[in-house]
């Protein structure tokens, strides 16, 4: 029991983490990036690049995954979505052309990746940190689930406090109520916007170089599946809400995990999904949301 | 009414392309006759064989179908040094369905359009062999699949299977277990793969009934469940003394590393696309065994051959999915020389000729059961560095 809670625990944080920057960034400046899986995974892959050529300790590996999630996203707000917010009529056409252009960026990097590997799984074999497992008689629990577990709870609760109490992330929060009104009070949309993208990134980053190290591979679609899962939970949790995205998180981590040691694993996806769908017809606005939406 | 009057002039260029289409693959079928007639029309091997490889390049089958055009390659390279057909030539129609079902029927369906394809070297991929069989099939074009190894693939004459189904070779490793003194196994498997379906719910149970062995848990995920730490968990629950894990991509790392993780330290056991993925993982799966078909360190004078040619060509040794592919293009080559004929009838009469005799290939002695190949396989196991053969 408590081991399958701390396997869920791990899961959850691994959601979270890659879950919180997408749902920072749909909450506040309204761009639901579909390309933050591939930014997840081509972040995991450069550093396997890298370990090829030289051997990195966990915590450069860490930063190094932080800062190509970080330069990735600013690169596609720069370059493809603001362009589209300048050029747009109106916000709904320019969402649904953002939305499609995610897609279209995120085939990028999954391309090359998949040429690079021929599509198959590539780890941090040749790292030099080392997975050590403490056996606590009612509980094992390994160096990188500590890490994960962790590191996401921290990160997690700054990302919250960051929005709720810091200058920006209140600047942030009334951008995502009215950008324009936002703009008339003084409030720096485009260098928001960047920040905002640039940690939503970096988490991103972050989460998939622990995850390489959590499962030991990920391959160049695998991005796309937690697409689906963060998608879920920020949806479960409630648009606009940091902790309602990571309750959505932890929501479908635990129903994941019990579903896979209670049931057949073939059900996983129909049951978690169907969760879904009950949440969204008791309460539309997920968890945390409300019904009036309030952005972030 | 212009709207009406667009969707006509759109719509009959379309109507008129599509039963242009329709003909042609019509045309392939009613011109076949009876295979014995067609073939005595022949007037022997021309100047040029087009042959359509339909292999994945990209997407999820990638690393399979890869090594598999490599092979392909290599094969007809060896085929017109060694001057095994004359001076007949063979040109690939190289085409890449990126993974996708219907990618893959369009280009097959394409390929038997075209008269001057003779025959297909098919896809790897179970679902989209499945779905390209009875295309072929229709349209009387000899198709000859390699890896793709669920039931449905063969749809009758026209197709072949190169590759053995890993049920035919399985024994080898319960076989293994049994000499360990294994008694009790539970399988963790993914249930989107239909030949790990089979594998898990027909025929480990089988085979480990035969050899007295128990079957613990049996865990199921789907190719989306990336953390294995649960059904891992469940699965050790049974106390099994042996894992045969049945997964497919990164799922191997996580299971491997979730079981060294949970302190199991008894046989872990797989199948042959384990090899794509282990020297990924490195030490920590060291000991896994699987049976397969072939590896490169396999001492006979063939296998030898083959793999220092790969080396020379790609300068990397060359995987199952080389040697298969490698192997089956020998076999369309020695079917075409066999009927000495490059009609879609004659070599198709060739490849049941050669399938009924057996040759002696890359992978060892083949033999076929209808059009089916089977290998004798061999026992492998993963040192944490390399493959090492362990058992004939």
């Amino acid at each position: 029991m408590i081991q399958n809670l701390v396997n869920a625990a791990t899961l959850g944080s691994i959601y979270t983490l890659f879950a919180l920057g997408m749902s920072l960034v749909w909450g506040t400046i309204g761009i639901l990036n579909f390309a933050h899986g591939s930014v997840f995974m081509f972040a995991a892959f450069c550093n396997f690049l890298i370990l090829r050529e030289l051997q990195l300790p966990i915590a450069v590996m860490l930063v190094v995954g932080v800062a190509v999630g970080a330069a990735l996203s600013v690169a596609a707000y720069q370059f493809a979505f603001r362009p589209i917010l300048r050029r747009s009529k109106d916000k709904s056409t320019a969402e649904m052309q953002m939305l499609i252009c995610g897609i279209g960026l995120a085939s990028i990097p999954v391309a090359v990746t998949q040429l690079e590997t021929l599509s198959n799984p590539f780890g941090y074999g040749a790292s030099s940190f080392q997975i050590h497992t403490y056996d606590l008689g009612w509980l094992q629990i390994s160096n990188i689930q500590v890490i994960v577990i962790v590191g996401g709870a921290a990160l997690a609760g700054a990302m919250v406090w960051w929005i709720k109490k810091s200058r920006d992330g209140l600047a942030l929060r009334s951008i995502g109520v009215n950008s324009e009104t936002a703009s008339l009070m003084g409030i720096n949309e485009p260098r928001l916007a960047l920040t905002a993208m640039a940690i939503a990134g970096g988490l991103a980053g972050l989460a998939g170089t622990l995850l390489t190290f959590s499962f030991g591979a990920i391959t160049a679609e695998s991005g796309d599946v937690l697409l689906l899962k963060a998608f879920a939970a920020i949806i479960l949790g409630g648009v606009g809400s940091l902790f309602g995205t990571m309750a959505g998180a932890f929501f479908l981590a635990i129903a994941e995990t019990v579903i896979l040691t209670q049931t057949s694993g073939s059900w996983v996806d129909a049951v978690s999904f169907g969760l879904l769908f009950v949440v969204l017809l008791l309460r539309p606005q997920g968890f945390f949301g409300v019904r009036e939406v309030r952005r972030a | 009414m212009s709207a009406v009057r667009r969707s006509i002039r759109m719509g009959v260029p379309v109507l008129v392309l599509a039963t242009s289409a329709l003909s042609l693959v019509a045309c392939g079928s009613s011109s076949s006759g009876g295979g014995a007639s067609a073939a005595t029309e022949c007037n022997g091997i021309g100047d040029d064989i087009k042959v359509a490889v339909i292999k994945d390049q990209t997407g999820i089958g990638a690393f399979v179908g890869t090594p598999s055009l490599e092979g392909v390659r290599l094969a007809v390279k060896t085929i017109e040094e060694q001057k095994f057909l004359g001076d007949t030539t063979i040109t690939l129609d190289v085409k890449d369905p990126a993974s996708d079902s219907q990618t893959g029927a369009s280009q097959v369906t394409a390929s038997a359009a075209d008269r001057d394809t003779k025959a297909i070297l098919g896809p790897i991929l179970s679902d989209m062999a499945t779905a390209t069989a009875p295309i072929a099939e229709r349209a009387k074009i000899p198709i000859i699949f390699t890896q793709a190894g669920s039931e449905g693939v063969l749809a009758g004459e026209y197709t072949f299977r190169a590759s053995p189904p890993i049920e035919s070779y399985y024994d080898k490793t319960v076989s293994y277990l049994d000499e360990q003194n294994v008694t009790k196994i539970s399988t963790i498997y993914s249930a989107d793969n239909p030949t790990l379906t089979e594998l898990a719910t027909a025929t480990v149970p089988e085979l480990a009934s035969q050899h007295g062995i128990e079957i613990g848990g049996t865990g199921t995920v789907q190719a989306s469940t990336q953390d294995m730490s649960a059904p891992v968990s469940k699965l050790l629950e049974s106390n099994p003394d042996a894992v045969a894990l049945l997964v497919t991509g990164p799922q191997f790392s996580s299971a491997i590393q979730q079981l060294r993780q949970s302190g199991f330290t008894g046989k872990i056991v797989s199948y042959p696309a384990a090899g794509n993925v282990l020297p990924t993982i490195g030490q920590d799966a060291a000991g896994i065994v699987w049976s397969t078909n072939f590896d490169h360190t396999l001492d006979t004078p063939e296998a030898q051959e083959f793999s220092d040619a790969f080396m020379t060509e790609y300068g990397k040794e060359p995987t199952n999915s080389a040697a298969e592919s490698y192997d089956s293009t020998w076999f369309l080559a020695r079917a075409i020389k066999a009927a000495d004929c490059d009609t879609r009838e004659g070599i198709q009469q060739g490849l049941t000729t050669v399938a009924a005799e057996g040759f002696e290939g890359v992978e060892g002695p083949i033999s076929f059961e209808g059009n089916d190949a089977r290998f004798p396989g061999i026992l492998v196991e993963w040192t944490g560095s390399e493959i090492q053969i362990i058992g004939n």
